[in-house]
């Protein structure tokens, strides 16, 4: 008699003791919001618990519902729906160029045509169905999302992207040489800079518009390698949700107005992972093998914590490969990963090596920050989050009252709803695949890099940036989820969950601040990091009138990182001690009245706004004025000259 | 791949035996058409003709996003379904597309980073360079594709023809289709025009300078602000060459009940020049007396109102002399 397989050995079906499982954490980590406020500490082990739960109902009650909506589809002509979507889509980029940007009326309305397309992807049936045209509908809502924020804003969105442009990317175009960044970690990490200067130049443009045109338009068109990773994974509608789900979400659409070597490396790692998913599932051609390692180098020279991120894809991908015996899907025909993470690691390691950082190199800077942080920060709960027990009850980490961060974070709370569903669904024996059991995997490691390891006070690997590249198995598995809720639940159910998480992602995801960057809707709580023409041109005479040698400009933030990195002249934090601001120089605009300035305040950086006479006092110079932008000076100990 | 005989409609020797014949139409034009896009704009770019930058757009956006990643995808998969020892078929239409914007993301920049190592990083010889990939992995594709039976070949025209097949259908539906896309992009096209248009009143800067220590003309500092200073009041509005405006200077004593004492040292009128820059010059030689003394700045277009202040000046300065 044949001995039996590790795999025989496994549960007859894993995918409910996965359920279990997720329902048990759930459970275990709930008491955590009595220690801390944090939102997402409070919200997300009640939606893991509920994903679960809401998964081993449709489970229990197999076969009783199934595909019973699949026969209640829709079944007007598509071309009509998105004729009319398409309408919809030409009056959002009229009414954003009209209004002047991103209002909160424009992302509503952008979150409409968002919910408009979803809904064809989940109700239309498949002969109305056409991918060519939802792909293009979502393709051009992404690109006037994207552009009504980047035409509308003078000058540059976001903080890093000053840096890329007016420093290193202008430093290049200057010399006509990469000599220009030698002494700066993208030296060996060029491709986004070198791509702009070559665009800048072929096109005849300033640095900014050739970003817009090349990584601008590249970034929406990216979406197309999700889909694909989505058809090699499961049928087109629901390699369409996953696209779909991918291009609306909040950080992807920031790295599509805050264009920097991030978006690239997101491009990148798209390819990568576009790559990695055609190996898992069995197309083992050399050439699938040299797509996925000219991602991972390309990854690599662009950007050190994307590069890092597809790393960790990699290695959770060979080390699920190795597991296979014991997990539930067919990992005979599958191609191993281990070949191509070796050569991708060795390239980052050696490459790292050389990466001037600091007064180092960025290999054993990064070791030796990681050491640090380990010495001097780890220790459970050590987050920056408020005590919930304290007069204002829960609140957001960064002191935001509690109903705007959850409004700010729906769309994120939504879409891991569907993820916990689909994860769970992923291993089900019939839907395990190397692929999915991948990116199940893969979601839960990035997940734990983005908020486990910030739970211990362990922010190193800036999991801000990880969010947009957690997205991308998040949308697949949220497909999954969908597919899962399509197929086992009630038709009504079915029905009322999908509608309403159709009409909630693309909305709720249009206002998240980290998507809004230029224009955000709870405009109070969150900073914008876009300038109107005054507070530019103020930048550009400072810069320009102040002695050679100088003390800093004191001014908000984010504005100061305009000042400093556009090279302008060097700029700090206002400080407020003692209920006073006193500065040599300072800077005020309205914005800091109105707006979500941040100053420091004793040790530590908060927003508050103030009054002009606060920061301009009565005593002092004032020397500029555009109407906005004031730039006042201290009558005694007065800088340089 | 592990020896998936069955998924494999194409043996080892089938490809062995299939000769290299000039390619069909069908299976080539794709390839042919990245590697003329590379060649015309390698060409045009290398002549310095002057193209407006529309035109300079149209020919380098195709020629960074997706010609040589095209070519490059071309070449690495030459077939339209599945080959030999493969479980999975060849990308798809859609998924090449999306590789080629990908590839050339990197291969663009990439033959930028190689030709700086060896030259230095301009515009004509990265594109010679790109056009030169282009061909040769254009070249490679051809060969790769020649060696496969004809049906196995990928052809552009076979996934445009079956998104075209249902089209016919239903014309109203089509018509209706066509019409709104075609109001979508002109709206889009208008909603671009506004977006851009920087057609309004801009900026005006009303600002103080002083002789820096090297001779320049900088950001008054207290230090270059005094009894006897000569002050440099700058009007900068690019947007308005030509226009008149007129400073008014007062001066005052400051006191805990405001400013006392107050009177006009002065007026000056000027016109901004064709850069919008206009300046009036303060040689200020004040009387020792009651101090602070606060002296103001008062910007007005046009003739200034009987009775100046801060609250009807379109900008204003203030100096405190202490």
């Amino acid at each position: 008699m044949a001995s039996a397989t590790p795999r025989d050995r496994l549960p007859a079906e894993p995918d409910l003791l996965v359920g279990l499982a997720g329902l048990a954490i759930a459970v275990i980590l709930f008491p955590l919001r009595f220690l801390s406020g944090q939102l997402f500490i409070q919200v997300l082990p009640p939606v893991l618990g509920l994903g679960s739960l809401v998964y081993l109902v449709g489970r229990v009650r197999a076969g009783e519902y199934e595909r019973a909506i699949e026969r209640r589809r829709v079944g007007v002509d598509g071309r009509v729906v998105a004729g009319l979507t398409a309408l919809g889509i030409g009056g959002l980029a009229l009414f954003g160029a009209t209004a002047g940007g991103r209002t909160t009326t424009f992302l509503l309305a952008s979150g409409l045509v968002g919910t408009a397309i979803l809904a064809q992807i989940l109700f239309l049936d498949d002969d109305a169905l056409g991918p060519g045209l939802v792909l293009g509908q979502l393709l051009a809502l992404a690109l006037v999302v994207r552009f009504t924020a980047l035409l509308s804003t003078p000058g540059l969105i976001g903080v890093d992207s000053w840096t890329h442009l007016t420093d290193y990317a202008a430093a290049i175009q200057t010399t006509d040489s990469l000599s220009a960044i030698a002494d700066v970690k993208y030296r060996t990490a060029p491709l986004f800079h070198v791509l702009v200067v070559i665009a800048a130049d072929a096109i005849g443009v300033g640095l900014r518009a050739a970003t817009y045109v090349s990584m601008g338009l590249a970034l929406p068109l990216s979406t197309l390698l999700l889909y694909a990773i989505g058809t090699l994974l499961f049928d087109r509608r629901w390699a369409l949700l996953a696209a779909g789900l991918f291009v609306m979400a909040d950080h992807v659409i920031r790295w599509g107005v805050h264009i920097i070597p991030t978006s690239m490396g997101l491009v990148f790692f798209l390819g990568a992972l576009a790559g990695t998913t055609r190996l898992l599932a069995g197309d083992t051609r050399r050439a699938t093998y040299a797509i996925v390692v000219a991602f991972g180098i390309a990854t690599a020279l662009t950007h050190q914590i994307s590069a890092f991120i597809l790393l960790v894809v990699l290695g959770v991908g060979a080390v699920v490969g190795s597991l296979g015996s014991v997990l539930p899907g067919d990992f005979d025909r599958a191609g191993s990963l281990w070949p191509v993470f070796a050569l991708v690691t060795a390239f980052v390691a050696a490459l790292w090596s050389i990466t001037p950082y600091r007064d180092s190199v960025f290999a054993l800077e990064l070791l030796d920050t990681v050491d640090r942080a380990i010495a001097t920060s780890v220790g459970f709960l050590n987050l920056a989050g408020p005590d919930p027990s304290g007069a204002g009850g829960a609140s957001s980490a960064a002191g935001v009252p509690i109903d705007v961060a959850f409004a700010d974070a729906l769309g994120f709370f939504a879409l891991f709803f569907a993820v916990v569903v689909g994860t769970v669904a992923v291993f089900r024996r019939r839907n395990a695949t190397p692929a999915t059991v991948t990116y199940a995997a893969a979601a839960v490691v990035l997940a734990t890099f983005t908020f486990g390891l910030p739970l211990f006070g362990f922010t190193t690997f800036l999991p801000g940036r990880w969010y947009a590249f957690m997205y991308v198995p998040m949308a697949l598995l949220a497909a999954l989820g969908c597919r899962f809720a399509v197929r086992r639940l009630s038709p009504r159910m079915a029905m009322t969950g999908l509608l309403v998480f159709a009409l909630v992602v693309p909305g709720a995801m249009a206002i998240n601040h980290k998507g809004t960057p230029d224009s955000p809707v709870f405009d109070q709580e969150f900073p914008t990091y876009a300038y109107d023409e005054t507070e530019l041109s103020a930048v550009e005479t400072v810069g320009a009138t102040r002695p050679e040698v100088a003390d800093p400009i004191y001014t908000d933030h984010p504005y100061r990182t305009v000042f400093e990195r556009s090279g302008a002249t060097p700029a700090n934090m206002l400080a407020v001690e003692d209920g006073e601001i006193v500065h040599d120089t300072v800077v005020y605009r309205q914005y800091q009245s109105t707006g979500a300035p941040v100053v420091l305040v004793g040790n530590g950086s908060q927003t508050r706004r103030l009054a002009p006479s606060e920061v301009c006092r009565e005593d002092m110079h004032r020397l500029y004025a555009n109407g906005n932008v004031t730039v006042c000076t201290g009558i005694d100990g007065i800088d340089g000259a | 791949m592990r020896g998936d005989s069955e998924s494999s409609p194409m043996s080892d020797r089938t490809v062995q035996s299939s000769p290299v014949a000039l390619p069909r139409l069908a299976s080539s034009i794709d390839v042919a058409a990245v590697v003329l896009l590379a060649l015309v704009g390698a060409i045009l770019f290398s002549l310095s003709l002057g193209l407006p930058v529309a035109a300079r757009a149209v020919i380098a956006v195709p020629l960074l996003l997706f010609v040589p990643g095209y070519a490059v995808v071309a070449a690495l998969y030459p077939a339209a379904r599945r080959e030999n020892g493969t479980a999975v078929d060849s990308p798809t239409a859609i998924e090449r597309g999306a590789l080629a914007v990908g590839l050339s993301l990197f291969v663009v920049p990439l033959v930028g980073v190689a030709v700086d190592a060896v030259w230095s990083l301009t515009l004509v010889p990265v594109l010679d360079t790109v056009a030169a990939v282009t061909i040769a992995a254009g070249v490679i594709a051809l060969v790769r594709r020649e060696r496969l039976p004809a049906g196995e070949r990928f052809e552009v025209t076979t996934p445009l023809r079956r998104a075209l097949a249902g089209t016919t259908e239903r014309p109203k539906t089509q018509v209706f289709l066509i019409v709104a896309v075609l109001l979508s992009v002109a709206a889009v096209g208008a909603g671009g025009v506004v977006a851009t248009d920087d057609s309004g009143q801009g900026v005006t800067e009303f600002y103080l300078t002083t002789e820096g220590p090297d001779g320049e003309q900088v950001m008054a500092t207290g230090e270059t602000i005094g009894n006897e200073s000569v002050h440099e009041l700058v009007v900068e509005s690019p947007a308005r060459p030509g226009a008149n405006y007129t400073v008014v200077a007062r001066t005052g004593i400051a006191t805990d009940r405001g400013l006392v004492e107050e009177r006009t040292l002065g007026r000056t009128s000027l016109t901004l020049g064709d850069g919008g820059t206009g300046t009036a010059t303060y040689e200020l030689d004040l009387e020792r007396g009651d101090r602070p003394l606060e002296l103001t700045y008062l910007l007005y277009e046009g003739e200034p109102p009987a009775e100046p202040s801060r609250e009807n000046a379109v900008r204003w300065l203030r100096v405190r002399i202490g």
